[in-house]
C-alpha cells in the first residue's frame, strides 16, 4: 500500500504536466493562408475595404496577409477586419502589422480596436461598438513588423455573452496600406454560417438525435428525422401501361393507371430507415388481372428488413418471403398487388374499370406500403443504405400481365426482374436489345409504359394518347424538348371529351 | 428582240422553280399519328429529369452540422438530410422537365439555383460583391 502511495506521489509531477499541456486554451485565428477570404467570410468573419495579399516582400507571416486600401480616412470604419460572434476569454489579443511604405509621408497611421456586443434588434446582431484600444504607427520604420498585444477587456472577460471583435486601420496623410496578420483572440467561436452568422443557439431536440425540432419530421422519434419525397411532397406522379406487351398496344395507355408518391424516410444520419409508398389505383382499360409492383435497382433483398401493405391474394401467382417481398428475387420487389381486379371492383358495365365515360364511375382507392430497412435502430442483415445509395432511378415500375408471372411490362429502358421471361424479349412489336441497353420499346422507341412525374388526366378506352394530348406528338419527336408541359389542361394542348 | 426581253423572265421563273423543288425536299414530313413516330433512341418517355446537384463545401476548422434541404421553385419538398457545411456532396433528385430552377437550404439560409441542362450547382463559399 505504502509502494503504491509512492508511485502515485512520484507520478504527480508527471500527471500535472500532462495535464497542463493538454488543456488547450480556446482561441478564434486568422492567418489568412487559404489565400481566399471568401472562405474566411464563408466562416462569418468580416471584411471591409480589405483584401487578401500575398505580395513577397510585404506578406508578414507564411505566403498570405490582409491588405488594406490605403488608409487616407480616420474613421475606424474605413478598413477593417471584424471577428466572426465569439465567446472571449481572457488574456490578450494578438495580431501584427506594418505599412507597406508606399506614401508620401506618414503623419497618422492607426489601429483600432473595438468589441461588439450582440444587440437582437440591430442589423446583423451588432449593438454599438466599445473601442478600447488604439495604436499610432510611428512615423519612421513604416514598413517595421509591429506587434500588437491588446488585453481583452475585463467587463468582456470569459462573459456568457457574445461578442466581436473589430480591428480598424485607419490614417490622413499619404497613401500607405496597412498589412496584417497572425491574429489571435482568446476566446471561442460562438457564429452560426448555417444561420446568417448570428450566434449559435442551443436547439430544441426533444429526440436527442441531434436535428433540431424545427427540422425535424419526427422531432419525438429518435429514430426518424427526415422525409424525402418523389415525385414531391405536394404531388403526385402518374404511371399508365399498356398490357399487351410485346405485341403492339392501342397506345391509350390507361391498361393499368396509378398515381404514385414515394417518401424515404431516413434518420439523423442519413440513413434509410423505410419507403413509404403510396398508390392510388385509378383504371385498369382491360380485361387482363393485371399485377402492379416495383424493383430497387440494385438494392439487395437482404437490405430490406420488412415490407407490408402490399394487396396480395391468398391464391397469388406472386410468392413472397415471410418478410413481404418477393421470393427469389436478385433485387428488392415490392408488388403493390397482384390483381387490379381484386383492387377495385369491375362497375358492371364498360371495358375496364374507369375509363368508358358511359360506365359508373368507380372510387380511387389508395394503397400505401411500407419498405422497411431499419427496425427501431436495427439494421437489416445486408447493412443500411444511406440516402445518397438511392438513386431516384433506381425505382423500377412494372405490371405483370393476367396473373402470368413471367410477363412484365416495364417502363423503357428498364430492366426486367430475374423473374421475368427474357425470352419475349424482342418478340412480336417488342424490340429490346439488351446487348444495346434497350428494353421494353418497338422498332420506332415507342414505349409500352409512361411516367408523368407531375400526374395527368388518362385517355379514354381505344383513343390514342396523341389524339387526347395534341402535343404529344411534338414533346415525344423533340425527345422531349417541345411542349413539356403537353400534359397541362391549357388552350389547345388537349381534346377533353378523350380524356377521362 | 421579244425573245431576248423574255429571257430575264424565264431565267427567274426557272430559278423559282429550283428553289421550289429544294424546298420541298428539305421540308420533313411531320408524323401525323404515334404510328408514323420514330422517337430518338434515348428519349425516356418521361416529364420527369433526374437532375445532379454538386454543393461544394466550406473549409472550416470546426464542424458546422445543419439540415439540408432540396425543394422545388414552389417549396414542395424533395430532399433532406443532416450536412456538413465542409463537405463536397452530389445529390441527385427528380425533378419535373419544366422545371428551370431548384431550391436548396441549409439551416435558415435559402438560395434559388438555376437548372441548367441536367445540373444545378452551390457553394459554401460566397461570393464577394468587389
Amino acid at each position: 500500500m505504502k509502494k503504491l502511495f509512492s508511485i502515485i506521489l512520484a507520478s504527480f509531477p508527471l500527471l500535472l504536466l500532462t495535464m497542463l499541456t493538454t488543456v488547450t486554451v480556446a482561441q478564434v485565428t486568422l492567418n489568412c493562408e487559404s489565400g481566399n477570404r471568401a472562405i474566411e467570410q464563408g466562416s462569418c468573419w468580416g471584411f471591409g475595404a480589405t483584401s487578401y495579399s500575398n505580395t513577397a516582400n510585404l506578406v508578414i507571416a507564411g505566403a498570405w496577409s490582409v491588405k488594406t486600401n490605403s488608409l487616407t480616412n480616420l474613421s475606424p470604419s474605413s478598413c477593417w477586419i471584424k471577428t466572426p460572434w465569439m465567446q472571449a476569454g481572457n488574456g490578450n489579443i494578438t495580431f501584427q502589422a506594418r505599412l507597406d511604405g508606399a506614401g508620401n509621408g506618414v503623419t497618422s497611421k492607426r489601429i483600432f480596436v473595438a468589441y461588439i456586443p450582440y444587440n437582437q434588434t440591430a442589423a446583423y446582431g451588432e449593438g454599438t461598438p466599445v473601442q478600447f484600444f488604439s495604436y499610432d504607427f510611428p512615423a519612421f520604420n513604416v514598413t517595421t513588423i509591429r506587434a500588437i498585444s491588446v488585453p481583452i477587456p475585463a467587463e468582456i472577460q470569459n462573459s456568457s455573452n457574445v461578442y466581436k471583435f473589430w480591428v480598424s486601420f485607419a490614417g490622413t496623410g499619404g497613401n500607405e496600406r496597412a498589412y496584417a496578420d497572425s491574429f489571435i483572440f482568446p476566446g471561442t467561436y460562438w457564429s452560426d454560417p448555417s444561420n446568417s452568422c448570428l450566434p449559435k443557439v442551443v436547439i430544441k431536440d426533444a429526440d436527442a438525435d441531434g436535428v433540431a425540432d424545427e427540422n425535424d419530421n419526427y422531432p419525438n422519434d429518435p429514430y426518424r428525422a427526415y422525409n424525402n419525397y418523389y415525385p414531391s411532397a405536394n404531388t403526385f406522379g402518374t404511371l399508365a401501361f399498356e398490357d399487351n406487351w410485346p405485341n403492339k398496344a392501342d397506345f391509350d395507355l390507361n391498361d393499368l393507371v396509378a398515381d404514385y408518391r414515394l417518401n424515404t424516410v431516413t434518420n439523423a444520419s442519413n440513413n434509410i430507415v423505410e419507403i413509404i409508398g403510396n398508390f392510388v389505383t385509378r383504371a385498369s382499360g382491360a380485361s387482363y388481372r393485371n399485377g402492379f409492383g416495383f424493383q430497387l435497382d440494385g438494392i439487395s433483398p437482404d437490405q430490406i428488413k420488412s415490407v407490408s401493405g402490399c394487396r396480395i391474394s391468398d391464391k397469388s401467382v406472386f410468392t413472397m418471403e415471410s418478410n413481404g417481398q418477393e421470393a427469389n428475387q436478385k433485387y428488392a420487389n415490392c408488388i403493390v398487388f397482384d390483381d387490379f381486379f381484386n383492387v377495385m371492383k369491375h362497375p358492371g358495365s364498360g371495358t375496364g374499370i374507369n375509363t368508358s365515360p358511359d360506365a359508373p364511375k368507380v372510387p380511387y382507392d389508395t394503397i400505401t406500403v411500407t419498405i422497411r430497412f431499419i427496425e427501431k435502430g436495427e439494421s437489416a442483415p445486408g447493412g443500411s443504405l444511406s440516402i445518397k445509395q438511392l438513386n431516384p432511378e433506381a425505382y423500377n415500375f412494372y405490371i405483370v400481365v393476367n396473373q402470368k408471372r413471367e410477363i412484365e411490362v416495364h417502363l423503357p429502358d428498364f430492366l426486367p426482374t430475374n423473374l421475368a421471361n427474357t425470352e419475349l424479349l424482342g418478340t412480336g412489336s417488342d424490340d429490346s436489345n439488351p446487348g444495346k441497353g434497350k428494353y421494353y420499346k418497338t422498332l420506332n422507341n415507342l414505349p409500352w409504359g409512361i411516367n408523368i412525374v407531375r400526374g395527368f388526366d388518362y385517355p379514354v378506352e381505344k383513343v390514342s394518347i396523341d389524339s387526347a394530348y395534341l402535343h404529344f406528338i411534338d414533346w415525344a419527336r423533340s425527345s422531349g424538348e417541345l411542349y413539356r408541359d403537353w400534359y397541362s389542361n391549357q388552350p389547345g394542348y388537349r381534346v377533353g371529351k378523350r380524356i377521362y | 428582240m421579244k425573245t431576248l426581253r423574255l429571257l430575264p423572265f424565264l431565267a427567274t421563273m426557272m430559278l423559282l422553280n429550283s428553289c421550289s423543288k429544294d424546298l420541298t425536299d428539305s421540308v420533313q414530313k411531320l408524323p401525323a399519328s404515334l404510328s408514323e413516330l420514330k422517337a430518338a433512341s434515348t428519349f425516356s418517355w418521361t416529364t420527369g429529369k433526374t437532375i445532379e446537384v454538386t454543393i461544394t463545401g466550406l473549409p472550416v476548422s470546426n464542424p458546422v452540422y445543419s439540415t439540408l434541404s432540396l425543394s422545388l421553385h414552389d417549396g414542395s419538398s424533395l430532399y433532406q438530410s443532416m450536412h456538413n457545411i465542409d463537405n463536397d456532396v452530389t445529390i441527385q433528385v427528380v425533378v419535373p422537365s419544366v422545371e428551370k430552377s431548384i431550391k436548396i437550404r441549409f439551416g435558415s439560409n435559402e438560395y434559388e439555383l438555376p437548372i441548367e441542362g441536367e445540373k444545378a450547382s452551390f457553394s459554401f463559399i460566397p461570393v464577394l460583391a468587389d
